[in-house]
């Protein structure tokens, strides 16, 4: 492109190529889902295990949940210098999951006083989480994904103690780990056609 | 008939108009994503780009990372109405009514 004059219908053509060049996909979120999704199913499936053999503080499996936070700051680190545009999408998403995050810490401090078990608390994060980004990004498998967390948090409450686990790693499988297989796929597609 | 109300100099040329197509709808641009969109050579954009910062069109942010000279761009308040109005403008000509 250069610095010339142009017609009236030019003109729209250029604004809507534009546009349409902002639209493409511009991070790959997947990483992100399937590092938190595949940690977390197999922390909820070892607990679950723990349990039924007997063993005590089963919950001990979820230290590796900061080790999980400290890669994820590392791949967002490292990806954010890779990306060379800032979109509205992609702070409204951002904004997002950092509350969600701080929702995730504070559940361990509320829980005890309400006593009340955390499972249906952090499959209910899981549902506005996926289902948001998925309406912002218009990705069906994720909207999908927070519809199925918020039916299993009603399912939860018919159910008994560690078998609330399995739910939990139903809730990962459909909203983080499935979605985010997906999510890779497109984008690598996207990838292809632009390159 | 009304007449037709007279198109932003500014705006209407390709490659300003490109430039700012892009910004309107992204939060803020790197210069090498803007240049690669397109398709334009580094000295034309820079021309291009100062005359849309001296407008108040667009506001210009001059960074280092890595050691390396990073310019990012963002649209304006000021750019966004000039925008607004440049595309209803436009319309006038598209579809004239009496």
């Amino acid at each position: 492109m250069e610095e010339k004059n142009i017609t009236e219908q030019e003109s729209l053509a250029i604004i809507q190529e534009m546009m349409n060049r902002t639209k493409e996909q511009l991070f790959d979120s997947s990483n992100l889902f399937l590092l938190w999704g595949i940690a977390a199913f197999i922390c909820t499936i070892t607990q679950y295990f723990l349990i039924k053999a007997n063993v005590q503080d089963s919950e001990a499996v979820w230290i590796a949940m900061p080790i999980i936070a400290i890669i994820h700051i590392y791949v967002v680190v490292k990806e954010s210098k890779k990306i060379k545009i800032k979109t509205f999408d992609g702070n409204a998403i951002s904004a997002l999951w950092t509350a969600i995050g701080f929702a995730f810490c504070c559940i361990p401090f509320i829980a005890p006083s309400a006593k009340a078990n955390i499972i249906p608390f952090i499959i209910l994060l899981y549902g506005i989480g996926t289902y948001v980004t998925g309406k912002i990004i218009e990705f069906k498998p994720l909207i999908f994904g927070g519809i199925s967390c918020f039916v299993l948090v009603i399912c939860i409450t018919f159910i008994e103690n560690e078998s609330r686990l399995l739910i939990l790693a139903f809730a990962l499988l459909v909203s983080y780990i499935i979605p985010g297989i997906l999510l890779k796929r497109q984008f690598s597609k996207q990838q292809n056609i632009t390159r | 008939m009304k007449p037709f109300a007279e198109l932003d100099p500014l705006l209407h040329s390709q490659l300003r108009l490109a430039v700012m197509s892009l910004l309107i709808s992204v939060k803020e641009a790197d210069f090498g994503y803007i240049q690669e969109a397109t398709n334009s050579t580094n000295g034309n954009l820079s021309v291009q780009i100062t005359k849309l910062k001296d407008a108040e069109y667009i506001e210009v942010k001059k960074t280092f990372e890595n050691n390396y000279p990073k310019t990012t761009c963002k649209i304006t308040k000021k750019g966004m109405k000039a925008f607004e109005k440049y595309v209803s403008d436009i319309k006038q000509y598209l579809t004239p009514k009496n």
